[in-house]
């Protein structure tokens, strides 16, 4: 009797129920990566807001399927599932539109350390995506539910349709993460990932009611995006865009300085200044530093892995025009931002490979004179650019001579990812110093030739650097002691500088 | 058929439910931990993510779809604890074959290379986890009346699974112990749950 019922209630389905579940596939999982490139911009990609966001985004599908289940079993109609689609789509349509107010609460939460206004923006956006996966989390098992018309092919049926949803789960984020977000930007990748599903269902009812709702999303699609984030006050943003990696800002202060963000924004990862190559920043270090080594020249040859828009190449072109530099960066946008804003300019001795770090170097015999680890995705450096594996590749790019110089934020304060990376330095390299630059910054530098600050002061460097030299000679100093030796097994980065987010924020709000 | 309508309802908290929730844990813990093996070799760029998510995805749907049909022919929690024991197996070797295969594919490149190396590693263990999923809803569902019941509450476990599973090797595991104890660990815990039910021949 069942069996029969719930053949003849899909019958009165236009589309097979297999493409709502297929749509749905979709637009869940899409939904999920287009929440956290919406939160990006905002908060970062850090661990504290991944896990947030992954824990609201599988406790509501979890609870989904949960009910789906329970008012399957009430109402085992395609009709009333149909209904619920429609609902689900029309308030994850409705996202972007209004996390906007919740988004850029976060932006004086950062200025103020407020954890509450934090955390209240943060979970107030969350709830805005929760409450639509919810709904259409259900689909799955009420789907079940009705194509279901005798026990013993439970396994077959339910096998299928979780399948099917799963391979539109692969659709939707690739759809969203390898082309709509750069494409048509976060506003509108929520609304055609709502359009799908709710245009399914109403085909499914044929019914002009259901009809409207995909018609005033596909109306949506019209309504302008405007600025993914404000600027703040005195600043001018000349470009933002979605890269494949990042949200990506150009801030032109009204000293005139410009700046390069990336995601939320709280480190500054490219400085340009107009009359001038050197930035009163750490990127200045990688000017002076090498001669550390004490061959009395600048490297003839450098790796420059993660170089942002330029600074240190930019740099390297007006001091020391000879040297080649291998430029690499893992987002080909920046390169591009470089050459537009960042003076950049494209020159012979230059190289610009848009590659991940540690392949391009397995991928390059050099030998270089001086390799530079700058490479960031905030707050973290990828924990396989801080490994043992990691320097013996760098070693064994070297040529004689030649040393590597990292920058190691100290996120802060709190010196824990120095000392560690020192200590994994220090276990390939002979001789390791330390520049502590920045309050925030240091540069560490390993060789297998003995390193020195008379190397630095006595460099035959431009008169406008002598100064920055005897300064970095002055500074220079053995390396932290007390860290552990990271492996490619175990490296945890994030561990580090999660703890000392979380004691910082503690701290603050005592 | 009409004994569904008289039968007491199935056991709620059985065998059945824990596999399920203890293979959500394994994995997504077995996912991240995969990412981390391979990030060395061949870095973190879209090409390498793509990779990673599509054989994830197609290896779980491959799983869904063969684990239901499975299912239906061996419709025995014994078979079902044996499908959860191979995966486990599987899932604490990804390490061990991980070391000369990675060598291998270094040099491939960095698509081909991440591509093969996720093919080989990662691929197999998630369509025998992947087709415990069916597996769990065929034990469960006693009658058409009660299935919706059953689906939502074994998928709601499993995600609850992965809930912990992603939790518990990002903020524990892979900083506590590393990469590879985190694919033992995971395995262990399937493994420990199957164990009693493979040569079993009492139901669930």
């Amino acid at each position: 009797m069942t069996a029969l019922e719930s053949r003849g209630a899909e019958r009165g389905l236009r589309l097979p129920l297999e493409a709502l579940v297929f749509a749905v596939g979709l637009s869940t999982l899409g939904a999920e990566i287009a929440a956290t490139r919406l939160l990006a911009p905002f908060f970062g990609t850090s661990t504290v807001i991944w896990a947030n966001t992954i824990a609201v985004v599988l406790l509501a599908l979890s609870a989904g399927y949960k009910l789906g289940g329970t008012l399957a079993d009430r109402r085992p109609e395609p009709r009333a599932l149909c209904v619920c689609v429609l609902v689900g789509s029309g308030l994850l349509a409705v996202v972007p539109f209004i996390a906007h107010p919740f988004l850029s609460l976060s932006v004086d939460a950062f200025d103020e350390v407020s954890v509450g206004a934090f955390a209240a923006s943060l979970f107030g956006t969350l709830v805005l995506v929760a409450v639509p996966l919810l709904l259409l989390g259900t689909v799955s098992p009420w789907a079940t539910r009705i194509k279901l018309d005798t026990v013993e092919e439970a396994g077959s049926v339910s096998g299928r349709l979780y399948a099917l949803s799963t391979v539109g789960s692969l659709i939707g984020v690739f759809f969203v993460a390898l082309w709509a977000i750069e494409a048509i930007g976060s506003q509108r990748t929520f609304l055609v990932l709502a359009l799908f599903p709710a245009l399914i269902a109403a085909l499914s009812l044929f019914d002009v009611r259901a009809l409207v709702v995909p018609v005033v999303l596909g109306g949506a699609l019209f309504i302008p995006a405007g600025a993914t984030k404000p600027a703040e006050e005195g600043d001018r943003v000349l470009y933002e865009r979605e890269t494949p990696y990042q949200y990506a800002r150009v801030i032109e202060q009204e000293d005139g300085d410009r700046l390069l963000e990336l995601n939320e924004g709280q480190a500054i990862h490219s400085l340009w200044r107009q009359d001038t190559v050197l930035t009163g920043g750490y990127w200045d270090g990688f000017l002076t530093m090498p001669f550390a080594n004490g061959s009395g020249r600048p490297p003839a040859r450098v790796a420059a892995l993660g170089t942002a828009a330029g600074t240190v190449p930019r740099a390297y072109a007006q001091y020391y025009p000879e040297t080649v530099i291998d430029a690499v960066d893992i987002d080909p946008e920046l390169f591009k931002i470089g050459h537009r804003y960042f003076g950049l300019e494209e020159r012979p001795q230059l190289r610009e490979h848009t590659q991940d770090a540690r392949p391009f170097l397995r991928q390059h015999d050099g030998p270089y004179d001086a390799i530079f680890v700058d490479a960031y995705r905030q707050p973290y450096i990828p924990f396989y650019l801080t490994t043992k594996e990691f320097f013996e590749l760098v070693r064994d790019r070297l040529a004689p001579g030649g040393s590597v110089i990292v920058n190691i934020g100290h996120p802060n304060d709190s010196p824990a990812l120095e000392e560690a990376m020192s200590a994994t330095m220090a276990a390939v390299f002979k001789h390791v110093v330390r520049d502590p630059i920045r309050s925030q910054n240091s540069l560490v530098m390993a060789s297998d030739t003995p390193l020195s600050a008379s190397g630095i002061a006595n460099a035959p460097v431009a008169s406008d650097l002598k100064e920055l030299a005897q300064d970095s000679a002055a500074r220079l100093e053995p390396p932290l002691r007390g860290g552990s030796v990271f492996t490619d097994d175990r490296a945890p980065v994030e561990w580090l500088i999660d703890a000392s987010i979380v004691s910082y924020a503690a701290e603050e709000n005592k | 058929m009409s004994a569904a309508a008289v039968a007491p309802a199935a056991p709620r908290w059985g065998f059945v439910e824990l596999v399920k929730f203890v293979s959500g844990v394994t994995t997504l813990a077995a996912e991240l931990a995969a990412a981390r093996l391979i990030a060395p070799a061949f870095g973190a760029s879209t090409v390498v993510w793509a990779n990673t998510i599509a054989i994830a995805l197609a290896a779980l749907a491959i799983g869904y779809w063969l684990g239901g049909r499975l299912a239906d022919r061996h419709p025995n929690p014994r078979a079902m604890a044996r499908g959860g024991l191979a995966g486990s197996v599987m899932v604490a070797l990804i390490p061990l074959v991980a070391i000369p295969l990675l060598n291998l594919t270094e040099d491939v490149g960095e698509f081909g290379g991440s591509f093969l190396a996720q093919l080989v590693l990662v691929a197999p263990p998630l369509v025998v986890l992947g087709a415990l999923t069916p597996w769990a809803i065929r034990l469960r569902v006693d009658s058409v009346a009660g299935a919706g019941d059953a689906t939502g509450r074994l998928y709601a476990l499993s995600t609850a699974g992965g809930l912990v599973g992603n939790f518990a090797a990002a903020l524990a595991l892979i900083p506590l112990v590393g990469t590879t104890w985190t694919f033992i660990i995971a395995a262990a815990l399937l493994a420990g749950v199957c164990l009693p039910k493979a040569w079993s021949s009492k139901p669930a």
